[in-house]
């Protein structure tokens, strides 16, 4: 195909844009960097092939018109096809006088190339002859078959990409890969799922084991009871051993004593107390009659009461008794006063004389008492006594006035002074009259008055005269009261007028005690004769009155021995008196007592009478002998019942007899040894079961705990999903093998079948290109070699190689791919970009002239910016076009 | 009226492990590892508060290949709570739990009866002193029994108003499961019982549903993406007189759903998620309220193809996805991704251009086109693989996964060779 045709409308910074005259063979699109060649490269990919899914990368018009455009191409089969596209990749096919919009026919029409196709056949950029250089030998053998493959990527990266995945995953004798790691963890999880699935057996015996723990437990018990039931038995009969003696005992004494009688109860014992009794009452006979150590007997008694004895008569004075007995003491002490009062009585008078004779010895003791009004009369002299030392004051005080006066005579007398002063001023007043001062005159005058008037106002008065008249006024004051006064003392006091107030005063204190002194001893008196003495006298009387009846002595004279005597005789009889009272009663009280004991007595000897005859008994010796042996054989069947009743309590009841058979027949002592084996038995049965209970205890746990872990799904389940990831990992494993196998199979069948002839057809191209210095190129099939052989068929390998040259190969390789492409399918143009750029002129014209060659059948499209370019190449032939 | 309600479920297989999980993930472990026991227990739940007469179990209770000593102390651990409430059980043991593999030191509670490998055994289930319904079955005595047991069954000789038959075989043409006690519908309808239990099918059908109804309750909790859906027991009552009445109800703790993404014509990974979401809810009886594990395979051809390749990138998908999760009360999570997609380019324009990437598409169709040559090549290239220990742990390859992995090997060249803009 044969692009003739470029029409943009609207594409990247193309508007409207067409090229026409494109025609076979080289086409020059010559301009500048700016101008839009990548752009127009990219229509013409864009629009034969499709735009890019991204927007940004369609290159949307940027001034305007529609976004797409049409390329018209003259096909193979000189047919005309115009194949427009939208930006949005919407098609229109105008072939064959038809507008289809049909992608088959356009596909068909492109020779189905693809894009990948067509930019790694058709187009040569001048990126990739920069990084020819930059190849190894390998790198180069992989650019040689991606060339021939058609492909832009590296067969060799591609086959390392997969393999480096699969080694991962697994590689025969890694162990760190992805399946010998998963592995391992299966191995493990494994293991321990063994572990947790061993329990089912595990449980099956243990269960299985506890049953027969629990069976031999069972049976060990069993055994124990029994033992212990038959030591017990045994124990019984030791226990039972006493009592088994002591009944084989009795019996034997029981069949001694006669038949137990049923006496009645207590014989002995009723007899005792009869006895007993009896002698008490013998006793007390006794005693009453003849008295104790404490008590008297009524024998006794009797002789006493004889020997009572007392005065009756006396007795019957009680009451005067008393009288005078309560009443001694005090007639005593009346006596002893009376003699005191007397006595006091006799002192009073002589002081009462006394004092009387020295307040006036004409005065008798009527004087006094008629003396009243004491205290006025005190106050009156008093009274005196006072007015007579104020006018004693007085005159002391008016004499050492005078004496002042007189002492302090030498001084100015200031009365006449004062006189003198006023003379003088009224003097004074005259001249001044004279002089017609009358004012001062005036002043003179009234002040001469004032002073002569008023100096007693100035001056003390303090006349010796007045003094001496005050002082007589005084004194005559003085006598009048003196006078007074003894008028006062003779006739109100009866008293001596020269009596001074102190004595006076003293008097009439005097009176006062006297007075009293006086009324006392009167009252003394008075006493003694009103009361003390009648006591006395009626007390001498009631004595004596009694004095008569005394039996016992001769009465005293004196009133108070014959008072003690009275009332010791008194009390004497009383006592006595009271003494056969008592007597009398107390023999009365045990005479009844006698009665009553007697008739006791005799009760008791009846009882005992009928006692003894109760059981037939001669006498009481009898009595007691029948009951004591009676006793004694209730006493041993009693004894014999308490031990059968105790081998009873031990064996249960009616056993005695069986009891009693067995110890007949067995011994104590083995009996004693059968218990001891079973004891030793019984504790070697104790520990078997305690051990075999500790044992299923800890099978019981065992079991308890097996039964509690249930992790088994959760294991599994992580078990499995191990071995999912291994499934995953094997599945990508084989798809990398699959993938590497047959992308091998291919390139193999690639390189067999296409590269020789590519090769061959490259060759031919590196001759021309290097004018004939290389010949040929090798690719060993293994691809390990190539080489190139120059004209004398010596050989280089790649690495040889110049750079230049490199880039002749790879020009060389890509022509003859080109060619041997076009045998199968539609050509399409040949798009160059810039690539003779980096070669020196020579080898750039010698590639120009093989690009003419190879452009003769095919439109080869050239894009440049360097004029220079288009130097290299027969302007004549080629064809030129701007931008 | 005399009528029975009961519950019936099969293939418990509790106590076994998730396969066909790719990653591994703590909290969904943590969910997971019960999941076997959880939906029993629900179903045991179920049977209290329904008020159920009895429990009727067909067979594969536990996989006696695991050794698990938990599941048989489990199990029995909830049959004592229905025995408590006086719910009685009925269950058979079937090939991956024969009689042989039961601990006998296990003690079965009241209530609960289990049917021994002889013939023609059956137990009369009594509502006071009426006898109601007879119950027929037979325990596998061992792991291979492939005669036809429904053949021997057959009505009490004074029968009970209603009669159940408890199975645990194949019924008509084999299938993906192995052929055990297989039968023919056929036959069994003939037999005049009202109701056949069966087990050993984990897919829930109905076979036929009534005159006799005979069902395959499914397993309660699928156990890889091969067992997605819902899965329950049925909720059964028969009235005599009267069809039964089969009400499926779910008990499983976590759906598996195998999703399929076309992926033509998305551009934005963005998408992914919603898109996930969206084929979610179009699976089948999609329930809101359930937990879901999903295995999503992207198929297309899309322009996202190389970053979906991105292994890293994907992870991080499903990473972003999984978190998101854990704040729900119902969790969605994914187990992997499989990209399965083409680069937006035109493999038949390619295949019928020139060039060496042509020739390859070429040379894959061939192998494509024939199984044999297929196998022997990737047979030949698994020579390579000489672990033996990594090659036991993993199973055969079908014909469909070689295909499957010469497609990809296709794809992953195809990247390689043909560069895009």
């Amino acid at each position: 195909m044969i692009i003739s045709e470029i029409h943009i409308d609207g594409f990247g910074l193309f508007n409207d844009f067409s090229s026409k005259n494109l025609k076979n063979g080289i086409n020059i699109l010559l301009g500048d960097n700016e101008v839009g060649k990548s752009t127009l490269l990219k229509f013409l990919r864009f629009t034969l092939f499709g735009y890019p899914r991204f927007k940004e990368q369609r290159m949307s018009p940027l001034f305007g018109g529609n976004h797409g455009g049409r390329i018209k191409a003259i096909l193979s089969t000189n047919k005309v096809a115009i194949f427009e596209r939208k930006g949005d990749n919407q098609i229109a096919l105008s072939y064959d006088g038809n507008i289809s919009y049909n992608e088959t026919l356009w596909l068909q029409l492109l020779g189905n190339a693809t894009q990948d196709i067509y930019e790694n056949v058709f187009a040569f950029s001048l990126a990739e002859l920069i990084d020819m250089d930059s190849l190894s030998v390998s790198g180069v053998a992989d650019k040689i078959f991606s060339i021939g493959a058609g492909l832009n990527i590296s067969i060799g990266e591609v086959l390392n990409d997969i393999q480096g995945g699969v080694d991962e995953i697994y590689s025969p004798r890694g162990s760190k890969q992805t399946i010998p790691s998963v592995l391992k963890v299966i191995q493990e999880k494994k293991s321990s799922l063994k572990t947790i699935q061993e329990n089912l057996p595990k449980y099956q015996e243990l269960t299985t084991e506890i049953q027969g723990l629990v069976k031999e437990i069972s049976e060990i018990e069993k055994d124990l009871k029994k033992a212990r039931i038959e030591k017990e038995e045994n124990e019984n009969y030791l226990k039972s051993y006493e009592s088994f003696v002591s009944v084989v005992r009795i019996d034997e004494e029981l069949a001694k004593l006669p038949e137990p009688q049923d006496y009645p109860k207590g014989g002995p014992g009723e007899l005792n107390e009869l006895e007993k009794e009896q002698k008490n009452l013998q006793d007390r006979i006794d005693e009453l009659q003849k008295g104790s150590a404490e008590d008297k007997g009524i024998e006794e008694i009797e002789e006493d009461l004889k020997l009572v004895s007392f005065n009756n008569e006396i007795l019957k004075e009680k009451a005067k008794v008393n009288y005078l007995k309560n009443n001694l003491e005090k007639y005593k002490q009346a006596v002893t006063d009376k003699s005191d009062t007397a006595q006091k009585i006799n002192n009073l008078n002589i002081t009462i004389n006394d004092q009387l004779i020295a307040i006036n010895s004409d005065w008798t003791e009527q004087n006094i008492v008629d003396f009243s009004n004491l205290l006025p009369h005190q106050d009156r002299v008093k009274d005196f006594k006072e007015k007579l030392e104020s006018i004693k004051q007085k005159k002391i005080e008016l004499e050492s006035e005078k004496k002042a006066l007189l002492v302090s005579g030498g001084r100015i007398n200031t009365n006449n002074l004062f006189i003198l002063i006023s003379l003088v001023l009224l003097l004074l007043s005259i001249p001044a009259f004279y002089y017609s001062l009358y004012i001062i005159g005036i002043i003179c005058i009234a002040v001469a008055l004032l002073i002569f008037f008023g100096r007693k106002h100035l001056i003390k008065e303090s006349h010796v005269e007045e003094i001496a008249k005050q002082l007589l006024e005084v004194d005559n004051k003085g006598k009048e009261i003196q006078d007074n006064y003894g008028n006062y003392l003779e006739k109100e006091l009866n008293l001596k007028r020269t009596l001074s107030i102190d004595s006076v005063t003293e008097i009439l204190k005097a009176i006062v005690l006297l007075k009293k002194d006086i009324s006392e001893r009167d009252d003394l008196n008075r006493k003694q004769k009103e009361t003390k003495d009648p006591f006395i006298n009626s007390f001498k009387d009631e004595a004596i009155s009694i004095s008569n009846l005394l039996k016992n002595n001769e009465p005293e004279n004196d009133i108070e021995p014959l008072v003690s005597q009275i009332v010791e005789e008194f009390d004497y009889s009383q006592e006595q008196s009271n003494l056969k009272d008592e007597l009398e009663g107390a023999l009365s009280h045990r005479k009844k007592d006698l009665k009553k004991s007697l008739e006791q007595l005799t009760k008791n000897n009846q009882s005992i009478t009928e006692l003894l005859k109760s059981v037939n008994a001669a006498d009481r010796d009898d009595f007691r002998v029948k009951y004591e042996v009676n006793d004694k054989a209730r006493e041993l069947i009693e004894k014999r019942r308490n031990a059968i009743n105790t081998i009873e309590t031990i064996f249960g009841i009616n056993s005695a007899d069986d009891v009693i058979k067995f110890l007949k027949t067995h011994e104590q002592a083995s009996v004693r040894e059968e218990v001891m084996n079973l004891a030793t038995k019984i504790s070697s049965k104790d520990e078997e079961l305690s051990s075999k209970n500790k044992e299923l205890g800890e099978k019981k746990n065992q079991i308890r705990q097996i039964e509690g872990e249930s992790e088994l799904a959760e294991k599994m389940t992580e078990l499995e999903i191990e071995r999912q990831k291994l499934t995953d990992a094997y599945k990508e494993w084989i798809t990398g093998k699959i993938a590497l196998k047959l992308l091998t199979e291919e390139r193999g069948k690639y390189e067999k079948e296409k590269q020789p002839v590519i090769i061959k057809n490259s060759s031919k191209y590196f001759n021309k290109i290097t004018s004939g210095k290389y010949k040929r190129i090798n690719v060993s099939l293994d691809k390990s070699e190539i080489t190139i052989y120059d004209s004398r068929e010596a050989s280089k390998n790649i690495d040889q190689l110049s750079r230049g040259t490199k880039e002749q190969l790879l020009i060389s390789l890509r022509l003859g791919f080109i060619e041997e492409y076009e045998t199968k399918a539609e050509p399409l143009p040949v798009i160059v970009d810039e690539v003779l750029v980096n070669f020196d002129p020579t080898r750039a014209k010698k590639i120009a002239e093989i690009f003419q060659d190879f452009g003769k059948n095919r439109q080869i499209i050239i894009f440049t910016c360097h004029p220079s370019m288009v130097e290299y190449f027969d302007k004549s032939s080629i064809n030129l076009i701007e931008i | 009226m005399l009528k029975i309600k009961f519950i019936h479920t099969a293939d418990l297989h509790l106590d076994t492990p998730f396969k066909g999980l790719s990653s591994w993930n703590a909290d969904l472990s943590k969910k997971l590892k019960d999941a076997t026991f959880k939906s029993f227990k629900n179903i045991i739940d179920l049977c209290i508060s329904k008020k159920v007469d009895f429990l009727i179990i067909s067979g594969d209770i536990f996989d006696s290949e695991n050794k698990s000593l938990a599941a048989q102390l489990k199990f029995v651990t909830e049959l004592k709570r229905l025995s408590d409430k006086g719910i009685a059980t009925y269950f058979t043991c079937g090939n991956h739990d024969p009689l042989k593999s039961w601990l006998d030191t296990i003690k079965l509670p009241e209530n609960v009866y289990r049917f021994d490998s002889s013939k023609g055994q059956f137990m009369t289930f009594k509502k006071g002193e009426d006898a109601i319904a007879d119950i027929h079955g037979i325990s596998f005595h061992e792991k291979v029994v492939k005669e036809n047991l429904a053949a021997d069954y057959k009505l009490a000789p004074n029968p009970s108003p209603i009669s159940i038959a408890v199975l645990h075989g194949t019924v008509g043409i084999p299938g993906p499961h192995e052929n055990y006690a297989p039968f023919k519908t056929s036959d069994v309808v003939k037999k005049r019982f009202d109701y056949w239990a069966l087990g050993h099918i984990h897919k829930k059908q109905v076979i036929h549903p009534s005159n006799p109804a005979i069902i395959y309750p499914g397993n309660p909790q699928g156990r890889d993406f091969g067992e997605s859906g819902e899965k329950g027991c049925y909720l059964v009552e028969i009235s005599k007189g009267n069809d039964p009445i089969a009400e499926f109800i779910p008990t499983q703790l976590i759906r598996f759903e195998d999703l399929t993404i076309e992926m033509t014509g998305i551009d934005q990974i963005e998408l992914l998620q919603g898109k996930i979401n969206e084929a979610l809810e179009h699976a089948s009886n999609y329930d809101e309220n359930a937990n879901y594990l999903l295995r999503i395979t992207l198929n297309g051809r899309t322009g996202l193809h190389s970053s979906l390749n991105d292994q890293v990138q994907i992870e991080e998908l499903v990473q972003h996805y999984n978190d998101e999760q854990s704040d729900k009360q119902y969790f969605t999570w994914i187990d992997k991704i499989y990209v399965n997609t083409q680069p937006d380019i035109d493999i038949e324009k390619i295949k019928s251009g020139v060039g060496f990437s042509s020739e390859i598409l070429k040379s894959f169709d061939t192998y494509l086109e024939d199984n044999k040559k297929l196998a022997e090549l990737i047979k030949t290239v698994e020579e390579d693989f000489v672990n033996v220990q990594a090659r036991k742990e993993i199973s055969e390859f079908t014909d469909d996964i070689n295909k499957n992995l010469f497609e990809k090997a296709k794809m992953i060249l195809l990247d390689k060779l043909i560069k895009q803009e």
